[in-house]
């Protein structure tokens, strides 16, 4: 019973730390039509740099600087901030096509950074010894394994609030503007560029703080944890679970996140274990499936979107 | 009010505007006629700053607004509409209308986290004025509805709703009139004049010579990329050099 329940706290934890992220890409892709391929590239910065000012010093590396894990988290989102905004500066000139090709390479560049790097990211070993907030008072087990759920859970709903008060909001409705005609947009006074990138960074910063979370959960992080599969499996969520709708996008979080952990499970039971490397690719193949299927049945996802009105507009 | 000094602007080997000088004076209604292709909509999308001039100078109120993007151009006062009328079609009318007022606080995401009282605030005022000029063009009864649902012709009154809310002080029309129903083109020479009472400034492209003879004074002429004349619609009709333009040399 108790490794039961132990078990769904741990994938409660990951599937929520994912609907994070995935509210992220929603932010970019559902409201703004950016198309972000470079998700595990920012949720990256933010788990490293969340690990870098909490872990306790260590000559070797740069940091760590043993600071509250509350100020790593924060860390996290002003660094993936300041990343999405270089990167955006730059990239957001460019048109959907061409954004896709930079954020994917830069994911890898973030990627090989992090592989590489020593002094700041601890290479393939990664950085060790990420402190799990509070686990001194509450001890580790099932009882740290709730709590962080309950943190995890309460950043997830503030989260939710936070882009949903912005989605129906004036600054939101000028980003469906720009979404549905761009020059006539600006022709009435707004500067349709600001505006991507105000969105662009804002979903990066809530992949960053995912990565945070995530990094705090597991204890340490490797560059490995970070591979493209991560940025398709946030998207695999978004558009299983109902681009442009953040309901929709936390949705396909657990529902995605569960397909894959089952199938996981499943597949480690049925299949002998000289075979479980190959095996393990069955599952990308299963998601894909289950994305061609939900594409070709519901193409709008779970929750589709719905007409967003602000919500002023909508009342009276 | 609006003063342009050798505007020119060259699409490759084509000169679509060149040269072309003149001064709008405040509170008047100034046609610009011309064949297809004479440079009427380049010269607008050159004010508005959609395309910036290869040369020239333009001037509002002796402010130098040569080269600005469209938005610090919308945002100095001046409002355009299109020739093909370009409505958000997904939003709902009301939400057109209300994107458009200059320095919304709500615009600015924080702000709709720490003051949403004052978002709030700020969005009933926005919203009756957009319920004003809804009415005032006659679409307060589609306001919920997407703007995909409209005819060519209330796409056409719905940006002049758009531009008006934000109170321009000088508005740039694009055929108006053009694929509107008579009984509609009436309503809208109205509200043209009705604006320009109250003190609206209009330059408006116009093929339709019922509007222009009864709403412009003066017209301009373009041919070829050149201003061919200025004066009173009276002048223009019967000079021939405007006709000659219209039909070609003849023999």
């Amino acid at each position: 019973m108790e490794s039961a329940l132990s078990y769904l706290a741990f994938f409660l934890v990951f599937a929520s730390i994912f609907a994070i992220a995935t509210l992220g890409l929603n932010l970019q892709w559902g409201a703004t039509g950016l198309f972000n391929v470079g998700v595990a590239g920012f949720f990256s910065v933010g788990a490293y740099a969340s690990a870098i000012l909490t872990t306790p010093p260590d000559p070797e590396r740069l940091g760590g600087f043993a600071l509250p894990v509350a100020v790593g988290w924060l860390g996290a989102v002003v660094a993936s901030g300041i990343v999405a905004w270089a990167v955006g500066a730059a990239a957001l000139r460019l048109r959907h096509d061409y954004l896709a090709i930079t954020t994917f390479g830069v994911a890898v560049v973030i990627q090989l950074v992090a592989l590489n790097a020593q002094w700041i990211t601890g290479g393939p070993f990664g950085r060790q010894s990420i402190p799990r907030p509070l686990v001194a008072e509450i001890g580790a087990g099932l009882l740290w394994n709730l709590f962080y759920l309950a943190v995890v859970l309460a950043i997830l709903a503030a989260l939710y609030w936070a882009f949903e008060t912005l989605v129906r909001s004036p600054w939101g409705r000028v980003l469906r503007a720009i979404r549905e005609d761009e020059g006539a947009a600006e022709s009435l006074g707004k500067r349709a560029m600001a505006f991507r990138l105000q969105a662009f960074v804002l979903g990066c910063m809530a992949m960053g703080l995912a990565g945070a979370l995530y990094a705090h959960f597991v204890g340490f992080v490797a560059p490995e944890d970070f591979l493209p599969i991560l940025t398709f499996q946030i998207w695999v969520m978004l558009i299983i679970g109902g681009s442009g709708n953040n309901r929709g996008a936390i949705l396909g979080a657990y529902a995605v996140w569960a397909i894959w952990s089952v199938s996981g499970g499943l597949l480690r039971e049925i299949v002998p274990q000289a075979e479980q490397a190959r095996a393990a690719a069955l599952q990308v193949v299963l998601i894909g499936v289950l994305l061609a299927a939900i594409l070709l049945l519901r193409p709008r996802g779970l929750i589709g979107e719905e007409r967003v009105v602000s919500r002023h507009a909508g009342q009276g | 009010m609006l003063e342009a000094s050798g505007l020119t602007k060259r699409f490759g080997g084509l000169t679509a505007v060149d040269g072309v000088s003149f001064t709008l004076r405040a509170r008047t209604i100034t046609g610009l006629i011309g064949p297809n292709g004479a440079g009427k909509t380049t010269l607008f999308n050159l004010i508005a700053g959609a395309l910036r001039p290869d040369a020239g100078r333009l001037t509002l109120e002796g402010r130098d607004i040569t080269g600005a993007r469209p938005h610090s151009v919308f945002a100095a006062g001046i409002g355009r509409t299109f020739q093909i009328p370009r409505p958000f079609p997904e939003m709902t009318l009301l939400e057109n209308v209300m994107l458009a007022p200059k320095g919304q606080a709500g615009e600015r995401f924080w702000v709709n986290w720490l003051a949403p009282r004052r978002v709030a605030a700020e969005e009933r005022r926005v919203r009756e004025a957009a319920r004003h000029w809804l009415e005032f063009v006659g679409l307060s009864h589609l306001a919920r509805e997407p703007a995909k649902v409209l005819s060519g012709g209330q796409r056409k009154l719905l940006e002049i709703a758009r531009v008006m809310v934000a109170e321009p002080r000088l508005v740039l029309l694009d055929e108006p009139g053009a694929g509107v129903n008579p009984a509609l083109l009436e309503a809208i020479m109205e509200k043209i004049s009705a604006l320009n009472a109250e003190g609206v400034t209009f330059l408006i492209i116009e093929h339709n010579m019922d509007l222009v003879m009864s709403l412009c004074r003066p017209v301009l002429v373009m041919a070829g990329g050149r201003l061919l004349m200025e004066g009173e619609p009276e002048a223009v009709r019967s000079d021939p050099r405007v006709a000659e333009a219209y039909l070609g040399v003849a023999a």
